[in-house]
């Protein structure tokens, strides 16, 4: 064997230079990592990976399949609860339904039992199905020890106190997502449209939203008036009942005031379960009628009680059953005060002649005016405020008269809605070859879709039908 | 001080023996709890000292936690980097600039914000970051329109502008302490400072520490009655909601605690705004009973704000509600205590004709508190040189030494790195006179007990002259406070005069949280107060008690000390006058039972008003069903049901009187005995309180602390109707979002129920 002036053989040079090359492989590797984001601290080193038995009797891990890369709306449950859990659950098929498909898609709900030993896997199906849950919405169970675990680790464990609150558990949801790190505990008892924004939008700022993000802005909000009554029905009663619109996962309260006696329905609305436990037949009834599902007991007093009985006796009085009090979203064509549309019309005809120049020049500063103006409006402009977001990301003169054509339709429509003059000299035009409108001084053709390429294509239309 | 804990740099090996013996002791101490065995016999295994503490045996860690132990969530124990305890100065806070402002009406101010503040948010758009959507959104973050304009911006036209950024941490190039450098231990303005906690440990990285300006020292805002501040906060976080180093949220709110104005200048906590935009916050600076309040010639020549001139001008309302220290910071609902902990948190000193800051100056109302000398400073008011704002907030720190945040400890988050002013365990050079100590208690989840100790561990005298940024009817000496808990402030007054020259004196926290039954640092409520010789001798593991401040006299007097604390400071506002409307009791509660058979689950949330027949109610919208009157005053009880929890209780808006404690006036402190805005609960206790209805007669903000909103989409206002009955009525909810803000209404129902 071949040594060198330092006695080391050949080989070992060979097998130490091997080694050598190994390490720089993984050091290399480790360097070319990309940086994790700031918050990796918050993932499969944190989480347990239990695992756990869903309602359709499938074995998942929780880390692995029900966690990581996920957006997620968590909660405790059990199935014979009689306080808080029927009204939790009622909410969070609510809160289910506003997101629609996305829950199942880029959203998971989950409910974990905290009472595993009864709540086996084909006790939790019914369960689930009794509350109309929809697709993407797993309930679980597993070993007491597991799910103990995990409600720590989650922040959502509470200590039973055997006298006082022997179930332990409390009413939060915990909403997060897995990839950015973000975490928060939510009530599930809250409004379910604003649990459903805070989940589907907020959680991620705004990414997974629905595109374009509709946004109708307020120039101004006019206060509200509450009935008492009907606020305390709808915070405790609507994720359940109806008033005339049928049964829900409870009946339909059109009429109970005068089906039932009063003092009956003020010891039901306030005490469900001891009257309930006292044997009572109608309760006993409407038990077996409803598949079991408990009326919870929500800690009413009799004083609400009250409030929302005659709450419901009102909306009998009055007939059909009624929709909600208008709500603070007004529609886009509310009538209003005369709008000037000048100082929009003069930047988006800047647009359009830099566009017909086939330039970019102040696209985006007349864009942000165009904002600006129908910020002011409000509500009814809301489709140009729509419209006009793209602008913002615009890069080239392509992209910006892709933008442009929605742009011309919605101030075209807008002007039609609110009665207002487009303007003196103000023309809308139509290009058949882009099959799109847009408005311009004068009557000479100037075509922002295609430029100087053929700046006169198109023709004046004297009443614009957008064709969608 | 004694730290039975790991080193910062323990091998893999050694904490997972250190996990497994702490597991082992936590074990021991249930078994002991629960009465499975005695402490004889514990003593007997050698696992107890015979003082009935737990044995410092080697390798016994309470801090390391493992996955399948009993604590939920686990932290090694932060690294100190060897950093020595009072080995650097106490960085005194950063003072912002104040800005005139002029014009006389709204539309004709004049000031160097661009744009000019408007009563109305403003609707300008700009191009949004697509990280938060793209699109364009506002460039001020306040909801749109007329209910959220600034109410009375004509009447109250700010004549101060101040601005800050909300910022990544940064390095320091314009500290402003406003002192000259020796009343600052030494420290050069003009060096940069780095953000770090100790010049031995790690500068901390951007997203490690977010507060104003990105910078420390802590900032402080000057304000005086009568001269309305515009605040104008920018909000220049990462768009990437992802680069927060693993806790925070870069959407913010920021309340002013406790300022008498209204809800759309106090940091609702649904009233946040993003990356990219601002928010003008409308501070008007006026004494309660501004508008209602009418004053006997003794009031006139009481209630007073001082002028540039040495003098004062007279001012309205009533001048027993003079308030002085406040704080402001974050409020963004879920995150605040992850913001706040960040470093959203910053100091509020508001002089007035009494405390004007002036301690030479005397014309019959200035109580000449500890300030400074206007003769020798040139000027006549807000001399800072001998008072001294000081925020205690305990932090946390990761392997790498940067600031960490446990997320899911929802119960209550325990820092065991102590920091004064977010500088580690300082040193403050004193002369031998009076000081003025303002002390925040800025800390998520820890309460202090403060006492002074000498050399020799002996306690010294402390003089309470504040309770809440209040002062009180008469000054208080003590030889310890009260309990502090988060958000509540102490005035104190340090006499040094009897002390030699080179004599060091500390500040020491006597609060214990480490509750030995479950072997960890507990956030829910104190584990027990120490005696000085008990937390001065290492009878804790927890770091943040005993010394945490270091005082040395290190030179004669710069100027004579003519500052008093006179007898009488403000005396409370006479009741008498004010009629009674009524009473109500609120139940604190976590998930314990209530008090009739039928068992109660948390959902009721914080807050229960107990009515006629007994059974307690959850607090919102429809059960306040009979307003508080204009012009009357309640007395509410605040109750803690929940014995596992102490609550510290923060009314927004108006300050309110203790009158009872457990029901008795007898019990209630002399500390305790001027205004307040946090009330603390204590564990099972109550607590009597009177509060005024009035003049911002505009928006009571539900409010809820460290836990969670049942309502968070609730706002409520107080109106008055055709027949000038008060009531209250809920307004659509803002939700922003960063291309604007849309409403809600709270009772939106689903159009079916299936």
């Amino acid at each position: 064997m071949p040594m060198n002036t330092l006695g080391i053989s050949g080989s070992t040079v060979r097998a130490a230079a091997a080694s050598i090359a190994a390490a720089w492989l993984v050091i290399a590797a480790l360097y070319s990592t990309p940086v994790a984001a700031d918050n990796a601290r918050w993932g499969a080193d944190y989480f347990p990976n239990v695992t756990l038995t869903t309602h359709e009797g499938q074995t998942v891990h929780f880390y692995d399949d029900l966690i990581k890369g996920k957006i997620v709306a968590l909660d405790l449950i059990y199935t014979t609860c009689k306080y808080a859990c029927p009204l939790e659950t009622a909410r969070l098929a609510q809160v289910q339904r506003v997101l629609g498909d996305r829950v199942g898609r880029d959203i998971f709900f989950y409910s974990i039992t905290i009472d595993p030993d009864h709540d086996t896997p084909q006790v939790l199906k019914e369960y689930a199905e009794k509350y109309r849950v929809g697709p993407g919405w797993l309930f679980l169970t597993g070993s007491a020890k597991d799910i103990d675990l995990i409600s720590k680790k989650l922040g959502l464990y509470s200590e039973p106190d055997r006298a006082a609150n022997p179930d332990g558990h409390t009413p939060f949801v915990l909403i997060g997502n897995e990839a950015t790190g973000q975490w928060m505990r939510n009530s599930a008892l809250d409004n379910p449209r604003f649990l459903a924004t805070t989940i589907g939008e907020w959680l991620d700022s705004w990414k997974t939203a629905k595109k374009p993000a509709p946004v109708a802005l307020h120039a101004d909000d006019a206060v509200l008036k509450l009935d008492p009554g009907e606020y305390a029905y709808a915070s405790h009663c609507a994720a359940c009942h109806t008033v005339g619109r049928g049964d829900g996962i409870g009946p339909d309260l059109r009429g109970v005031t005068a089906l039932r006696e009063r003092e009956w329905l003020t010891r039901f609305i306030s005490t469900p379960d001891r009257v309930l436990a006292e044997g009572d037949p109608i309760a006993q009834a409407l038990l077996a009628k409803y598949k079991g599902v408990r009326m919870p007991n929500l800690s009413l007093s009799r004083m609400d009680a009250s409030l929302i009985i005659d709450y419901l006796a009102k909306q009998d009085g009055e007939g059909a059953a009624k929709p909600a009090a208008a709500s603070a979203s007004a529609p886009a064509n509310m009538p209003g005060p005369p709008v000037d549309l000048k100082v929009m019309i003069d930047a988006y005809l800047r647009i359009q002649q830099a566009l017909n120049a086939d330039s970019t020049d102040d696209v985006m500063n007349n864009a942000r005016i165009i904002a600006t103006e129908s910020a002011k409006i409000g509500s009814r402009a809301s489709a140009v405020r729509s419209a006009i977001n793209p602008f913002a990301q615009v890069k080239d003169v392509a992209g910006a008269r892709e933008a442009f054509g929605k742009l011309s339709d919605a101030i075209i429509e807008h002007a039609r809605a609110v009665d207002a003059a487009l303007g003196d000299d103000i023309n809308i035009a139509y290009c058949p070859m882009a099959k799109k409108y847009w408005l311009q001084k004068g009557t000479t053709i100037r075509n922002p879709y295609y430029g100087k390429q053929m700046s006169d294509c198109g023709r004046i239309v004297a009443d614009a039908a957008i064709q969608n | 001080m004694s730290r039975i804990y790991l080193p910062w740099n323990a091998s893999k090996a050694r904490l997972r023996e250190a996990e497994n013996a702490r597991k082992n002791r936590a074990e021991i101490v249930r078994e002991l709890s629960w009465g499975r065995v005695s402490r004889r016999d514990l003593i007997k295994m050698g696992l107890f000292t015979a003082g009935g503490m737990l044995a410092p045996i080697g390798g016994l860690n309470p801090f390391v936690k493992s996955v399948y132990g009993q604590m939920p969530t686990g932290m090694p124990p932060s690294p100190t980097f060897g950093c020595q305890s009072f080995s650097q100065p106490l960085p005194r806070f950063d003072v912002l600039k104040r800005n005139p402002v002029t014009g006389a009406t709204a539309d004709t101010l004049v000031s160097c914000l661009d744009p000019m503040p408007t009563a109305m948010a403003n609707q300008t758009m700009q191009a949004v970051n697509p990280a938060l959507g793209g699109g364009f959104g506002p460039i001020e973050g306040r909801p749109p329109g007329a209910i959220w304009a600034h109410q009375r911006f004509n009447e109250f036209l700010p004549r101060v502008a101040v601005e800050a950024y909300q910022a990544p941490a940064t390095t320091n190039y314009t500290y402003n302490p406003q002192v000259a450098s020796k009343y600052n231990s030494g420290i050069n303005q003009a060096d940069g400072m780095p953000l770090r906690f100790h010049s031995g440990m790690p500068i901390q990285n951007p997203n490690s520490v977010w507060t104003f300006n990105g910078t420390i020292p802590p900032k402080l805002v000057i304000g005086r009655y009568g001269e309305p501040i515009l605040f104008r906060h920018h909000n220049r976080l990462p768009a990437d909601q992802q680069q927060n180093g693993g806790f925070g949220r870069h959407t913010i709110s920021t309340h002013e605690h406790n300022g008498h104005h209204g809800a759309e200048n106090d940091g609702f906590t649904g009233a946040f705004f993003f990356p990219g935009q601002f928010y003008d916050y409308h501070w008007p600076i006026v004494l309660a009973g501004h508008f209602s309040f009418n004053q006997t010639p003794t009031d006139v020549f009481m209630a007073r704000t001082p002028n540039d001139a040495g003098g004062t001008d007279p001012i309205p309302g009533d001048w027993r509600e003079t308030m002085s220290t406040h704080w402001f910071h974050d409020h963004m609902f879920s995150f605040t205590s992850q913001n706040v902990y960040k470093g959203n948190a910053a100091m509020f000193n508001i002089y007035s004709g009494i405390d004007r800051g002036a301690e030479d100056i005397n014309d019959g109302v200035n109580l000449q508190l500890p300030s400074g000398n206007s003769r020798f400073t040139g000027k006549s008011w807000g001399n800072l040189d001998y008072d001294v704002n000081l925020l205690l907030a305990d932090k946390a720190f990761d392997r790498d030494g940067q600031l960490f945040f446990d997320i899911f400890d929802f119960d209550g988050f325990i820092g065991d790195v102590m920091t004064v002013n977010l500088a580690y365990d300082p040193y403050f050079e004193v002369e031998p006179r009076k000081y003025r100590f303002r002390i925040l208690n800025a800390s998520v989840s820890r309460f202090f007990k403060i006492a002074l100790a000498d050399a020799n561990g002996n306690a010294q005298p402390i003089i309470q002259i504040a309770n809440d940024g209040n002062l009180l009817p008469v000054p208080v000496t003590l030889l310890e406070l009260d309990e502090q808990g988060i958000a509540e402030r102490y005035d104190i007054v340090i006499d040094f005069s009897k002390y030699s020259m080179g004599t060091k004196l500390h500040l020491v926290n006597l609060c214990d949280h480490f509750n030995a039954l479950d072997a960890k640092l507990d956030g829910k409520k104190p584990f027990q107060d120490l005696t000085m010789a008990q937390a001065l001798g290492g009878a804790t593991p927890d770091p943040c008690v005993g010394r945490i401040l270091e005082f040395r006299i290190v030179r004669p007097l710069s100027y004579t000390d003519n500052s008093q604390v006179p007898a009488t400071l403000i005396p409370n506002p006479d009741l008498s006058t004010v009629p009674l409307a009524r009473t109500r009791v609120f139940e604190f509660k976590r998930d314990a039972a209530q008090t009739t058979s039928d068992p109660v689950s948390s959902f009721m949330g914080p807050w229960g008003i107990a009515t006629d027949d007994g059974i307690t109610l959850a607090a919102d919208y429809g059960r306040v069903s009979a307003a508080p009157k204009f012009g009357t005053r309640e007395i509410w009880t605040l109750r803690n049901g929940g014995g596992g929890w102490d609550h510290p209780i923060h009314i927004h808006f108006e300050e309110g009187q203790v009158l009872a404690r457990n029901g008795s006036a007898a019990n209630v402190p002399a500390w305790e005995k001027g205004r307040k805005d946090v009330y603390r609960l204590r564990p099972a206790g109550d607590i009597t309180i009177t509060m005024q209805f009035r003049d911002w007669g505009g928006m009571f903000m539900e409010h809820c602390h460290n836990t969670v909103h049942e309502d968070n989409a609730m706002l409520l206002r107080w109106e008055i109707d055709d027949g000038g009955t008060p009531f209250l009525r809920p307004l659509p909810t803002p939700i922003p979002s960063p291309q604007g803000v849309t409403f809600r209404s709270p009772d939106d129902i689903l159009p079916t129920a299936l």
